[in-house]
């Protein structure tokens, strides 16, 4: 009796065991910590793609019909290319970030959501990702 | 004694209760028992998941620029607050509330209705029918794929003739709903977002194209369009902007002065925000999309039913809608030239903006108009008036953003409004008289139309 009763304690505990558990919650913030990587990846490149998109209109505008800008028109042909894949790369991203956040965040719960927001930007931040401190966020 | 009671008192009361029943009685007829259950038993979860599948089909249809967005929301969150309606105890149609809102049919209280099943139907037919002949195969299947999943989960349970007659229910509201829309001005007006022809009005304080690969700016006719309230066009007027001058000592010239210093002196912080909020088109769902999505987070965090969530919807959808129109009229009505036009032709050559100048005049800034409305429309829902709300907007995260936290619904408005200012494409002045008039907007909103209290 004496044994059964250890080999059931044994086999609740290796239930409740919290250790699977978090490695399987880990695993979930980590798979989103690499896709919002990506994401804040594309982004960096998007906005640097549209300021030398930017200039080279600029550039292109100025030099109307003075300078030979072939080479230029060229180069901007190819930014617009690269902006047009760099857009569906992004929009593909941002859905599946989306639905990844929405089934892990705990909107109704304002100390859990804290912690996972501060779990989450540790882990983008470890990576080497771009991470904004919130606290540096400007009052007016 | 006894015959002293039936003269005095008995008596005259058993004649009030017989008069009172018979009045009763035919009220009964008139009103009669509502059977359905109430919008507040069902979860706001298909609704939150449209709007945010509207944020999808935003980014992803052509033709669909800030007005052009914000107008769909709109009629998307009137038909989602008018198929629930019959379920919300005292609340009001939006007929006779509403510019050109036709009757809209209403629920019959005699028989029962499933309130998330005629909102399934409402918006799914009125999101078909506001991306309509841009929609193609893959987004139109998933406006259609979201209201088969949806329309199965929930009439699990539920007698097919309870789920026929709100389906019913449901597109007739939608469909009376979007007839009225064909003739506020905007009608699939995402085939033709530059309304061309149109002549630039000529003059130095004028606008001039920003990116010589759109040389034509966008919607200036969209300010005649038919608001939701007149008031939100005729009353919400932005004084005129500081007199235009190119004299260096002049006041105009000290603004583009201030644009160009905060530029060549953002900190990174500011850079961040001036990125945050850019919210540019096909990138992201527009401002207007930008506010709905922080509408689903509330939604979510506060376990809102379907009840309030219609509520809360229909209210931005009014507020955005009528943001972009009386802000659209504004900048038409001035058409003044955007700081990186003056700069580049009377301070510095070489500026360059922290962000992409959008294609329309400067005066006033559509972000601090419709983060103003907004930002009224969730102190109106989510406060008790003072705006204090620990707020986290995660809606970004998707776009390689990390989260912005506030504590004030108001301070999130003027970061969005002052983040125009950081990124170089607005004078600071567009920002606070835009905030103000969007403030405005969304007060008229909140209290110019009848909408029922006591949500869940």
């Amino acid at each position: 009796m004496r044994l059964l009763f250890c080999c059931l304690v044994v086999v609740v505990m290796s239930c409740n065991n919290p250790a699977p558990k978090n490695t399987g919650k880990d695993g979930r913030l980590d798979r989103l910590a690499d896709r919002s990587c990506r994401a804040i990846s594309i982004r960096q490149q998007r906005f640097a793609l549209a300021n030398q998109i930017r200039f080279a209109t600029d550039t292109l505008a100025t030099l109307k019909g003075k300078n030979d800008t072939m080479r230029l028109h060229n180069e901007l042909q190819i930014c617009l290319r690269q902006k047009d894949s760099l857009l569906k790369a992004s929009l593909a991203l941002a859905d599946t970030i989306r639905m990844q956040l929405d089934s892990m965040m705990p909107y109704s719960d304002k100390a859990a959501q804290k912690q996972f927001t501060a779990k989450l930007d540790s882990t983008l931040k470890a990576r080497g990702c771009e991470v904004t401190t919130r606290e540096d966020n400007i009052r007016h | 004694m006894a015959k002293l009671y039936l003269r005095r008192g008995l008596l005259p009361a058993i004649m009030v209760a017989i008069i009172f029943s018979s009045c009763h009685k035919d009220n009964t007829k008139i009103e009669p028992i509502n059977v359905s259950p109430a919008a507040r038993s069902y979860s706001s979860k298909q609704l939150q998941d449209y709007f945010t599948l509207m944020c999808t089909l935003t980014k992803s249809t052509k033709g669909f620029y800030p007005p052009q967005a914000a107008r769909a929301y709109g009629y998307v969150g009137i038909a989602a607050y008018e198929s629930v309606r019959g379920g919300i105890p005292g609340a009001a149609s939006l007929y006779g509330q509403l510019n050109g809102l036709t009757p809209v049919p209403t629920a019959n209280s005699a028989v029962q209705y499933n309130w998330a099943i005629s909102s399934n139907a409402a918006i799914a037919d009125m999101m078909r029918d506001m991306f309509d002949l841009n929609l193609t195969t893959i987004t139109k299947g998933k406006i259609d794929s979201s209201e088969q999943a949806n329309l199965a989960a929930l009439s699990a349970g539920v007698s097919q003739d309870v789920v026929d007659r709100s389906v019913q229910f449901g597109k007739s509201v939608s469909a009376a709903i979007y007839e009225a829309s064909k003739t506020d001005g905007g009608h699939q007006s995402y085939l033709d977002a530059f309304q061309l022809p149109y002549t630039l009005p000529a003059g130095d304080f004028c606008w001039v194209a920003t990116n010589p690969a759109v040389p034509n700016p966008i919607s200036p006719k969209w300010g005649t369009n038919r608001p939701f309230l007149s008031a939100n066009v005729n009353n919400v007027t932005p004084p005129a902007h500081t007199t235009f001058s190119a004299d260096a000592s002049s006041a105009f010239y000290a603004n583009a002065m201030g644009v160009y210093n905060q530029v060549k002196n953002n900190s990174a912080e500011q850079v961040e925000i001036a990125k945050f909020w850019a919210d540019d088109p096909f990138n992201t769902c527009t401002p207007a999309g930008h506010t709905f999505n922080i509408l689903v987070q509330l939604l979510k965090e506060n376990n809102a039913t379907l009840e309030k969530a219609s509520v809360a919807f229909a209210k931005l959808s009014i507020a955005e809608n009528d943001a972009f129109i009386s802000c659209w009229k504004c900048k038409y009505q001035y058409n003044l030239i955007r700081p990186v036009s003056y700069i580049k032709k009377y301070i510095d050559p070489t500026f360059a903006t922290v962000i992409g100048t959008p294609a329309f005049p400067s005066y006033s800034s559509g972000h601090a108009y419709e983060s103003g409305a907004g930002s009224m429309v969730f102190i109106n829902m989510f406060t008790n008036g003072n705006g204090n709300y620990d707020f986290t907007d995660y809606s970004q995260l998707q776009y390689g953003f990390p989260s912005r936290h506030y504590s004030n619904f108001t301070d999130m408005a003027l970061e969005c409004a002052n983040s125009r200012f950081y990124g170089g494409i607005h004078y600071n002045e567009d920002n606070l008289e835009g905030l103000k008039m969007g403030q405005e907007v969304g007060d008229n909103v909140n209290k110019l139309i009848v909408w029922p209290a006591n949500l869940k």
